[in-house]
């Protein structure tokens, strides 16, 4: 029974048009430990990133040990539920050399493009996510996701370069639709039925792209590389349609949800969390059902406006005019923001590690890439920014580790997560923030 | 190919020779060593909970004002409550506004004894010199975003002289022979128009950085000055009105300074000390608030309305020849500068 191969179908046709017909997931199709599928195919590993907003209380946030069994201070202990599936780097820093420290800009910048931007407008290259994407991203209906759990299209840290921003989706109840609305394909449907509006918009994208080819070689050297920009564009949605018209793999780990109620616009902390643990629901359900396999969650700006009931100050105005209290060290309501992106960060792994898929977790299969945009927002500080990590990356990351960077670049941990990726790159980051030097303890 | 490998090395042999010629010579060439600004805050003298110069406490901002004038302001206009707090922000008076304004209260203050008289509003040094006239420090001292290490004011306008070019001021000696004793040399004051050389932080500026002296829009900040060296201090003769390009949260200003003198001390890398003087109180006023919007005030608990009622009423200098009242102020700044070897670019011809 274990050659049966999860790629057998039954053909047939249907209106004139190619149809399979799928079977169900069935244990045939996995390997014996259930981590890969029977045919050798390991279960795909999948990239994600997670942002919170300004930062820390280094005093109440920095564990006092590392490596194993770190503790775990007031301001994160809300982590304890996910210890053993996270690690925290601390003492890492973003370097900005000949480029100004821009407020609540400068540090995700570099933590997420390895380039320290030079005005606030200015989003020097892609985001490691797209780069990732560009290696996990082909085989999937969605290069990638991304979502926010502000209400808010314009809070995105993912782009393309430049003010190519790729916007997230902000509203629960349109990503629901996005991903699972009619041009889903469900992996485990006994039934497989091509969309015949996908194949039309194929085959008419198939003759722009035969002309689109012949206008080509009678342009000169700039029209040339434009039309290779659109036709890149092109290959993209041809690739899209015809993994629409191909039965996908079967995904144990799929369950079609429910359509979620849609929530009122609003940053009330308590709405953010219910926000945030519902665009965490959908978004790893795409990612089980192999929708995407990266994928951006952001659960609050670097610019936080986030409100606390009874407090008049937003998150980043309390930063900046909430006093240290002398006694506690740090600044109590400002913490309190922190204290619930914490939570909502342990909510966030929780939900991977208790998806199940094979014999383990989605989180055992992807590696998640945490960061944020200040160390000590009321100084706008970048130096000892923190980040996590959180996921094995199919066993070959370890986990529950505190690292301290002793004033390493910050970037040596996306490019870890590159190279953890598969992407063929010997070094990461512009000038001081360029390193080659992957985090190696946390390798297996 | 052991051919090249031999030019290589003399290359390379070459190269150092020069570096190491390059530092030999020093910072002070042909009599001349320049300095950029790299900090530049009103010096503010702090002890430890305040407990001297503030006894009585902070200053309350532009929030808790709000808070204690309109208690039930659900049911007023904005025209009553935020824009009436914005209008006399903008357009200040010197009529009471009904809330106690902390003055300093310690006796202690930086700065210099800028009228040469010993009087009863005086500061005395920390180092025991009587004489002291700082009001601008009497003004801010209680005011939370004046003090560091973390007030905005002091945050911000640090941050600014790093990030941005507009503010880049300079000062070059010339006629120094020596940077430890000399009776007679020139400071001149320029713009500069360049980046500062920094470490890879970004945040450390490094000597040895290059600056274009600004002729063009920084023309009109030339200053010069006749000065002294005495046991390693820059002591400069007053300038009549020095204008310092000052910029803040990226909106640029300027600050005028009346009988500006510098004291600082002197290294082949550094220039750190005071520059003090007579600020004009309007000016002052307003570099502040145009840098600043609410939101920024309200973070260092700033109320421009009372403070500005107290600058003017702490006012000791430059009266009004009609009214009479002071229009500038005693104050001294901290100022640390980083060698730099500045270029003069010929000056643009008038059209």
């Amino acid at each position: 029974m274990k050659t049966l191969s999860r790629r057998r179908f039954l053909k047939g046709t249907l209106h004139g048009g190619a149809v399979t017909l799928g079977l169900p997931l069935l244990d045939v199709f996995l390997n014996d430990n259930g981590t890969a599928f029977a045919d050798g195919t390991p279960i795909p590993t999948r990239f994600g990133t997670w942002s919170w907003g300004l930062g820390m209380s280094e005093s109440i946030f920095v564990p006092k040990q590392t490596g194993a069994g770190f503790d775990l201070p007031e301001e994160i202990a809300a982590l304890a539920s996910v210890q053993e599936h996270i690690n925290l780097y601390t003492n890492f820093h973003v370097f900005k050399d000949d480029a100004p420290n821009l407020c609540h800009h400068s540090g995700w910048v570099v933590l997420r493009s390895g380039i320290a931007p030079m005005t606030r407008e200015n989003r020097p290259g892609e985001t490691i996510d797209v780069a990732v994407a560009r290696q996990l991203g082909n085989a999937t209906r969605f290069r990638s996701l991304s979502a926010t759990a502000t209400g808010d299209v314009r809070d995105s840290f993912s782009y393309e370069g430049g003010n190519s921003v790729n916007a997230p989706e902000w509203s629960p109840l349109r990503f629901y639709q996005r991903l699972f609305g009619e041009d889903f394909q469900d992996p485990n449907a006994e039934t497989f039925t091509p969309d015949p509006r996908v194949m039309v918009r194929k085959s008419a994208l198939t003759a722009v792209q035969e002309q689109a080819s012949k206008l080509e070689k009678e342009v000169g050297a700039a029209d040339r590389q434009r039309l290779d920009q659109y036709f890149t564009g092109l290959r993209d949605l041809e690739r899209r349609f015809d993994l629409q018209l191909t039965k996908p793999d079967p995904r144990e780990a799929c369950v079609v949800l429910d359509a979620p109620m849609d929530l009122p616009t609003g940053l009330d902390a308590d709405l953010v969390a219910k926000r945030h643990r519902m665009m965490t629901d959908l978004m790893l359900m795409a990612v089980a059902c192999d929708q995407t396999r990266v994928f951006n969650m952001f659960y609050a700006s670097a610019f936080s406006a986030t409100t606390k009931p009874g407090y008049d100050k937003p998150h980043h105005t309390a930063t900046h005019e909430e006093a240290v209290d002398s006694e506690l060290g740090y600044q109590p309501n400002t913490s309190w923001y922190t204290r619930r992106a914490m939570e909502e960060w342990a909510y966030y792994v929780n939900a991977l590690a208790n998806f199940k898929e094979g014999d383990g977790s989605l989180l055992d299969n992807a590696f998640i890439y945490a960061t944020t945009d200040q160390s000590f927002a009321k100084i706008h500080a970048i130096d000892g920014i923190p980040m996590f990590s959180a996921g094995t990356a199919g066993g070959r990351v370890k986990t529950g580790l505190h690292i301290d960077g002793e004033g390493s670049p910050g970037c040596r941990l996306g490019f870890t997560a590159q190279r953890l990726m598969g992407l063929d790159i010997e070094s990461w980051g512009d000038k001081s923030n360029n390193t080659s030097s992957e985090i190696g303890e946390i390798l297996v | 190919m052991k051919t090249k490998q031999l030019l290589l090395i003399t290359s390379l042999t070459t190269a150092l020779c020069s570096a190491s010629s390059l530092a030999d010579e020093g910072m002070l060439r042909d009599g001349k060593i320049g300095y950029v600004m790299t900090d530049l805050f009103w010096s503010v003298y702090q002890t430890e909970d305040a407990s001297q110069e503030c006894p009585r406490g902070f200053n309350d901002g532009p929030r808790e004002q709000f808070e204690e004038l309109f208690p039930y302001h659900e049911g007023l206009s904005v025209e009553e409550t935020q824009l009436k707090q914005e209008i006399e922000t903008w357009h200040p008076s010197t009529e009471p506004d009904g809330f106690e304004f902390l003055e300093v209260e310690g006796e202690l203050s930086w700065g210099l004894n800028l009228d040469g008289e010993v009087g009863p509003n005086d500061f005395r040094h920390p180092d025991g010199t009587p004489g002291i006239d700082n009001e601008v420090y009497r003004a801010v001292g209680c005011v939370i975003g004046f003090r560091g290490p973390d007030g905005v004011e002091y945050i911000f306008q640090n941050k600014a002289i790093v990030d941005e070019r507009y503010n880049r001021m300079m000062i070059e000696l010339s006629g120094v022979e020596s940077l430890d004793n000399d009776d007679a040399v020139t400071v001149t004051v320029y713009r500069g128009m360049d980046r500062l050389l920094t470490d890879a932080t970004g945040s450390k500026v490094m000597p040895g950085g290059t600056q274009r002296v600004d002729r063009r829009w920084g023309e009109s900040l030339i200053r010069e000055v006749n000065a002294r060296i005495v046991e390693g201090k820059l002591i400069t003769e007053p300038m009549t009105d020095m204008v310092i390009p000052w910029q803040n949260l990226r909106v640029p200003s300027i600050q005028l300074i009346r009988d500006a003198r510098l004291v600082l001390d002197l290294t082949e890398t550094n220039a750190t000390g005071l520059l003090a003087g007579y600020a004009d109180v309007d000016t002052w006023y307003y570099q502040l608030i145009r840098n600043d919007s609410t939101h920024h005030l309200s973070n260092g608990q700033i109320s421009g309305i009372s403070l500005y009622k107290a600058l003017r009423r702490l006012a000791d200098a430059y009266p009004d020849s009609e009214t009479g009242d002071n229009t500038a102020i005693s104050t001294a700044l901290d100022i640390k500068m980083t060698q730099v070897f500045i270029t003069h670019p010929k000056p643009l011809g008038g059209d």
